[in-house]
């Protein structure tokens, strides 16, 4: 308190009032400031005191004097910024007195000085900072990049009964799961259903061990689904009749999206969304082969909103590098444009030459049971997967 | 000054770091410019001056040279042409995670962190990802040191919910 008011006498004495407020600034820094210096180093000041100060400092920075005080109308944490970030370079007390202590701290800590190594406390900083570090240490930001290395569903899953953050964590990142479609093609080309209508569950391929696993989902009795993105399920309700959802199988959320009967066949559509669809500015976008619509929506929009130009076969769209991507059947890739209702245009970026990944996307398209295999894998991943070789297409094949 | 800079361009920088127990590390410039931690200490900061030492205090003296070690190997690779199979490295990177403890790994993941480097961050994290891989519940918050907090009800509701993914776990 001494210190603050001797500190304080120095603004007597300065003719404030008859300096500009550049000038006030420079004597505000070079010598208020300074004079902390060397008593924040050793003490750390209290709050209350380092706020009357820092008033005070502001009072005069403004008004000339630091009784007086008057609206200011630029924000004290923007007058705290260096020159080049803005600021007038002011300094922040608290920060101040902060930072001067843990510099001490550090000395203590690291000066091989004779005097220092007397200190009984230097034994237990040493300790505190070079404690061995065990695994329950983790940074949380760890944990998730950990999950997405699970590269089987199953670990994901066990990992949610871990404990409670665990799952929290964890079901917001799942790795790519193939969830299985009731709905199928014959040969004739007509859509039957392959399970009975009222089953509570839907099946789950695992690609790491080519095995199927019924999960317990009781929100889509009486509904068709497929697969969408980010391990999404798109439900369509028979009662009442053509409800959209997506709808999460492990954490059962579930977004309403516009109705289905802007779509004249919607059992065989394809949905793929931008993000997780709980995320607001997610894009939804819809593709039915049989008239080849296209459509998009965001969560929360009353209509599909159509594509005008899209009457070119397109086969097969995925998201990918932040953009939606189209296929046809000749292997003609397209960007499609789908921000504003406005723009949205379908744009021919070029044929596919290597690879023929065209051919390849829609070889799967063709067969309806596989539409779900491109929504849950990033394209990457698919042309890693086709390049595996014949066997593993059969046995995905015969599901 | 003409003399230091000629002497410079014939042979590679080094950049002394120091570990959390005072050992210091002699490392070429570019393996050091790999991790951005001491990257961002010379970066915009013209007084540093290259023959400074760096501390690196959440990293033991036990671990750098492994750490290094993998650096110095990884950007061999990437500049090789061509590119060497994918074989060699896979080899080495076991190679590298051999004998290597639990706890090992963790103080790297963590020095991985801390030194702000993706590549490493990655590696280390799919190590620690393969070796819960297939292992059951208790297992993991064994090997992770985690406590359970569900309750015996929410455990079973969940675990029946999951059912399909608790069968054919490898032995603990």
């Amino acid at each position: 308190m001494p210190i603050a008011d001797k500190i304080l006498a120095k603004f007597a004495k300065l003719k404030g009032k008859s300096l500009s407020l550049a000038s006030r600034a420079t004597l505000i820094c070079s010598v208020i400031t300074g004079s902390f210096v060397h008593s924040f180093m050793v003490y750390k000041w209290l709050v209350s005191l380092i706020q009357m100060v820092t008033k005070k400092i502001i009072n005069f920075l403004w008004t000339g004097s630091c009784e007086e005080s008057k609206l200011v109308r630029v924000a004290r944490n923007r007058c705290c910024k260096p020159y080049a970030l803005g600021g007038l370079g002011l300094k922040d007390l608290a920060l101040l007195n902060d930072s001067l202590l843990w510099k001490l701290t550090w000395k203590l800590i690291t000066l091989k000085n004779f005097a220092f190594t007397f200190l009984p406390e230097r034994d237990i900083l040493h300790l505190v900072f070079m404690a061995r570090v065990q695994w329950s240490d983790l940074p949380v930001e760890i944990l998730p990049i950990i999950f997405q290395k699970l590269k089987d569903p199953c670990d994901a899953y066990r990992c949610v009964l871990v404990c409670v953050s665990w799952k929290s964590i964890v079901t917001t990142i799942l790795p790519p799961i193939l969830l299985l479609s009731n709905v199928g093609k014959d040969k004739t080309g007509y859509f039957h259903f392959k399970a009975s209508l009222n089953k509570q569950s839907c099946s789950l391929f695992n690609t790491q061990t080519n095995e199927t696993h019924e999960i317990f989902l009781p929100e889509v009795e009486n509904c068709w689904f497929s697969s969408s993105s980010f391990g999404w399920l798109l439900t369509i309700s028979f009662e009442p009749p053509d409800e959209f959802h997506l709808l999460n199988p492990f954490t059962r959320d579930r977004i309403q999206l516009p109705s289905a009967k802007q779509f004249s066949r919607p059992y065989d559509l394809r949905v793929i969304t931008s993000t997780t669809p709980l995320n607001r500015t997610c894009l939804v976008l819809a593709i039915s082969h049989f008239k080849g619509v296209l459509a998009f929506c965001r969560p929360g929009d009353k209509y599909w909103t159509f594509f005008e130009d899209c009457r070119r076969c397109l086969e097969d769209v995925t998201f990918y590098n932040g953009e939606f991507n189209a296929v046809n059947s000749f292997g003609h890739l397209f960007h499609l444009h789908c921000h504003t209702p406005a723009t949205q245009k379908v744009l021919r970026y070029g044929r596919l030459t290597s690879c023929s990944l065209g051919n390849i996307i829609t070889w799967w398209s063709w067969m309806a049971n596989f539409y779900w295999l491109l929504t849950a894998l990033p394209l990457n991943t698919l042309q890693n997967m086709v390049e595996l070789g014949g066997d593993w297409r059969y046995g995905m094949y015969r599901q | 000054m003409a003399s230091s800079s000629s002497s410079s361009s014939t042979q590679v920088k080094k950049i002394t770091l120091k570990a959390a127990d005072g050992k210091h590390f002699e490392v070429e410039e570019p393996v050091a410019m790999e991790m951005e931690t001491v990257k961002s200490f010379f970066v915009g900061n013209e007084d540093a001056m290259k023959d400074m030492v760096v501390p690196l205090l959440n990293v033991s003296s036990e671990h750098m040279p492994a750490i290094l070690d993998f650096y110095r190997n990884h950007s061999e690779f990437r500049k090789r042409t061509p590119p060497p199979p994918a074989e060699e490295v896979k080899a080495f990177n076991e190679a590298f995670l051999e004998n290597k403890s639990d706890e090992q790994l963790m103080e790297m993941i963590m020095a991985a962190n801390f030194l702000n480097t993706k590549e490493l961050l990655n590696f280390l994290t799919e190590a620690a990802a393969n070796r819960i891989k297939n292992k059951s519940v208790e297992y993991v918050r064994a090997f992770f040191g985690i406590e359970n907090d569900f309750t015996p009800e929410e455990e079973a509701r969940i675990r029946a919910e999951n059912e399909w993914a608790f069968d054919g776990l490898d032995e603990d």
